[in-house]
């Protein structure tokens, strides 16, 4: 009903919902500068009407409620280009350094110590004699054993700040998702929408949803209120409502993936570490043996997309073997255990399609309540693609590649050089000789068992994969006036007629001793001493090594350059390195000479560096190139890993802020904007107060017609 | 002859390190969301490829003014004697900085197409959230679902 009260009442209406107008504007213009701050605005709403004559009348305004400007499909958007961004940020930050310790430009690195190791085998065949040039052979090899041993530890070093990051990381993400479940139950409380709108609660969210995404790529889905749900990008569960889930770094886990109905009770051990997952697929059932038959496994590095192959191309298969038997499989050992004690050899069948993956390293898993954990550690297939049912975004994703894929491979790739450096090396030096012959000789390579065939991946031999069938020859010399008194090849059978010659499927180090000594049993004694070969020559006699087409004097360690197989173990035959008579720079010749000018051992050395060897890593198919092109080609796949990851930091930062400039746009307090609505609600109050003013003066009219 | 040729690739050398350092600034306004300095930019670059086409049409002209047979420089390498290397050297500095180039723009193409995509997402969500649904008559005179796109005027003509 119209009256002079209706109109007091609208103006003070009125008046309030200016004054919360300013209110509002005032609190945009405080929080100009709060990092996540959203804009917000009164609604207002004309208030009821009431019929009347001449018609309908209003009744003032309300203010129905203080909403928040906000782009939720922006911020969506922002959320995934951001999780990119950080990971390509880390991956680039850190692969700068990695380059550091390829970058040879100040510093003798191991481009450059190859060269003058090669170089000295050069100098060494010019004058095979010389006790300086043999001297310099030995530091400079030393020299460059210590080069690539530094840019191991530098890479390791790396790896070990990665997974201090990576725990730090770990750690905030458990956190923020505790906290956005704590600000879901508050906004579960708070929040009445269109009435009572929780608009500080939800800036508070979407600033710690930012900071989980800078950590790992999430996913959001709002029904409203505290119905919130934070998934990662592959559908793992983070946040889901007030509930939170957890995040865990475990180290070294095996989890086992048996047929329904299978009976097998075991499960895989390991021992050794790697960068990379072991997917091990049965393809033939059976039991886990000794002997023949057991059960034959394959390997992937990546999740099953590639398979582990041998050099000739073929998909390696391996035998299910127990602890005492473990089988190597690339920088790992591996047998089959019984669940409880992994020593026992496990009952049941395995059967083709049981799967078991091998974790051995620090590894990120999700845990549902009651459920098994999930590895969502993020994944690289050799295939330069990710496995999206990991995480694939955040700075986890780019600590974990980095890690893993980068450093993983890089140091694998510098272990095959090193490795290959030490074969090839010790390859041609094992047949040749030096200044001085054997009075007796010990290999420095162990095997795991003495009666295991040296070519099975059971054998414990660092280079049993590179032996071949064929003849081994000795030389065995009178002390006293170096005369020849007997040579010829290892006859591993004197019962069969003719000489049987060695088989590395078949024969083992016991085979090989008894092949020594039944063939110089009258100058030379062999034994198994700690698992490994030990000759002995008798008193008046000494011997030499010859030519040796199955590489076994290389396998065994006897007459060799380099000891050890990795860059860790690697160091020079303890023989040589205290005696430089024993560095073969000549030979025996077809007389059985051998001859202190021959520089044919020196000369096959120093044409190594020319000569294309085949160099193989777990991931990469076999490459047939010189030592130095090999590792010249790892400093260009480091620089163009870091020119990568330099644009993807780029793209994916370009346009993660094209997206936060547009939420800006929306949730940005614009100080203009602001001054201008405190302007107009300034007007509102005194045109408000206005109406209250005339409101009382009517009053004091009506008021004054009795006098 | 031979110093002409010379003074070209030289200057083919030189123009594709300016093309080389214009990509880079090019890429630069691209990721601060410039485009009007992009496009300035863009206008020099093209300019830039004009004039190396030109030195590339001159140079053909020039070896073939040699040798009416010759398609290439290596073809009349025998009559560049021994200014042969000297050309060899520049033709491999200039493979390489094309090589470059060619990456660069790779990549401003590249992040120039994401944001355009981006940005067109962006519009499209517009388009179908806020475009109101308007029942009209068909052609076979039902009520059909439509969906006009966003229009400063309406009505039917």
């Amino acid at each position: 009903m119209a009256g002079i009260t209706s109109l007091l009442n609208t103006g003070m209406k009125a008046l309030n919902a200016s004054q919360l107008g300013i209110e509002v504007t005032g609190q945009n213009i405080a929080n100009v500068n709060t990092t996540g701050y959203s804009r917000q605005r009164v609604v207002f709403k004309d208030d009821m009407y009431i019929d009347s004559s001449p018609g309908q009348m209003g009744t003032g305004v309300k203010a129905t409620e203080i909403i928040r400007m906000f782009d939720e499909y922006i911020e969506q958007a922002y959320n995934l280009r951001s999780s990119s961004s950080q990971r390509y940020n880390v991956l680039y930050q850190n692969m700068q350094s990695v380059e550091t310790t390829f970058n040879e430009s100040t510093t003798d690195g191991i481009s450059k110590t190859l060269a003058s190791f090669f170089q000295d085998w050069q100098n060494l065949s010019l004058d095979p004699s010389s006790y300086p040039q043999r001297q310099n052979v030995i530091s400079d090899a030393q020299n460059l054993m210590s080069v690539l041993r530094q840019a191991s530890a530098d890479l390791t070093d790396l790896q070990r700040q990665t997974e201090a990051s990576i725990v730090d990381d770990v750690t905030a993400a458990n956190n923020l998702i505790k906290e956005i479940a704590a600000i879901n139950q508050q906004i579960a409380v708070h929040d009445d929408p269109g009435n009572n709108n929780a608009n500080g609660l939800y800036d508070q969210r979407a600033i710690k949803v930012r900071a989980l995404a800078q950590l790992m790529d999430v996913k959001t889905i709002d029904n409203g209120g505290g119905n919130f749900t934070v998934l990662t990008g592959a559908g793992h569960t983070l946040v889901d409502g007030g509930s939170a889930f957890d995040l865990r770094l475990e180290n070294g886990k095996v989890t086992r993936n048996l047929l329904p109905g299978s009976n097998f009770n075991g499960t895989v051990g390991f021992s050794g570490a790697d960068s990379f997952e072991y997917t091990i697929r049965v393809v033939q059932g059976g039991v886990v043996s000794n002997g023949n038959p057991a059960a034959q496994f394959q390997v992937s590095l990546d999740g099953g997309v590639t398979w582990l192959r041998s050099d000739s191309g073929a998909i390696k298969t391996f035998s299910a073997r127990p602890q005492a038997q473990s089988v190597g499989v690339g920088n790992l050992s591996i047998y089959f255990g019984a669940q409880s004690n992994s020593s026992v050899t496990p009952t049941g069948t395995l059967q083709a399609g049981d799967t078991f993956t091998v974790v051995p390293k620090t590894a990120l898993y999700w845990y549902q309540s009651a459920s098994t954990p999930v590895n969502i550690t993020p994944q690289t297939y050799f295939t330069g693609q990710d496995n999206t049912n990991r995480l694939t975004g955040g700075s986890l994703a780019g600590e974990f590649e980095l890690r893993d894929y980068d450093i993983g491979r890089y140091k694998e790739r510098l272990e095959s050089l090193a490795n290959s450096l030490i074969w090839e090396t010790n390859r041609i030096h094992s047949q040749g000789s030096g200044l001085s012959m054997f009075t007796d000789a010990t290999g420095t390579y162990q095997v795991r068992n003495a009666n295991l065939a040296l070519g099975s991946d059971a054998s414990g031999l660092a280079y049993s994969s590179k032996l071949s069938a064929g003849a081994s020859t000795l030389y065995v010399y009178n002390a006293a006036t170096g005369a020849c008194v007997s040579n010829g090849f290892l006859d591993f059978d004197p019962a069969q007629p003719g000489t049987q010659l060695f088989d590395p499927a078949q024969h083992s180090l016991t085979d090989v001793v008894n092949a020594i000594n039944n063939t110089f049993g009258s100058f030379l004694t062999a034994s198994v001493s700690n698992n490994k070969l030990q000759i002995d020559a008798k008193p008046g006699y000494n011997f030499g090594f010859g030519t040796d087409a199955t590489g076994l004097y290389a396998a065994l360690g006897v007459n060799t350059f380099f000891d050890g197989s990795d860059i860790h173990s690697m160091t020079l035959n303890p023989l040589v390195g205290s005696n430089t008579n024993f560095v073969n720079a000549g030979h025996i010749n077809g007389a059985g000479e051998s001859n202190s000018g021959d520089n044919t051992t020196a000369k096959a050395l120093a044409d190594l560096a020319k000569k294309d060897v085949t160099i193989r890593t777990t991931f990469d198919a076999p490459t047939s190139q010189t030592l130095q092109e090999y590792f010249n080609s790892l400093v260009g796949v480091v620089g163009v890993d870091t020119e990568k990851a330099k644009f993807n930091y780029d793209f994916e930062n370009s346009l993660a802020t094209e997206l936060n400039n547009r939420q800006l746009a929306v949730a940005g307090v614009n100080l203009d904007e602001e001054m201008s609505n405190l302007v107009k609600f300034q007007h509102s109050y005194q045109a408000a107060a206005k109406m209250i003013s005339t409101a009382d003066q009517m009053w004091q009219t009506v008021l004054g017609l009795k006098q | 002859m031979n110093r002409r040729i010379l003074e070209n690739l030289t200057r083919q050398h030189q123009a594709l390190k300016v093309l080389g350092t214009l990509q880079q600034e090019e890429f630069a306004h691209l990721k601060d969301f410039r485009p009007q300095s992009v496009g300035a930019v863009e206008f020099s670059i093209q300019e830039l490829m004009r004039q190396l086409m030109a030195e590339r049409l001159e140079i053909k002209r020039m070896v073939q003014a040699i040798d009416p047979q010759a398609q290439r420089l290596r073809h009349v390498a025998g009559v560049l004697g021994e200014d042969w290397p000297r050309v060899q050297e520049l033709l491999d500095r200039i493979d390489a900085l094309e090589q470059a180039s060619a990456k660069q723009a790779e990549k401003s193409y590249t992040l120039a197409l994401a944001l355009f995509d981006q940005s067109t997402g962006y519009v499209n969500l517009f388009k179908k959230s806020f475009t109101a649904n308007k029942p009209a008559y068909g052609p076979r005179g039902a009520f059909q679902s439509t969906k006009p796109a966003p229009a400063m005027l309406r009505g039917a003509l």
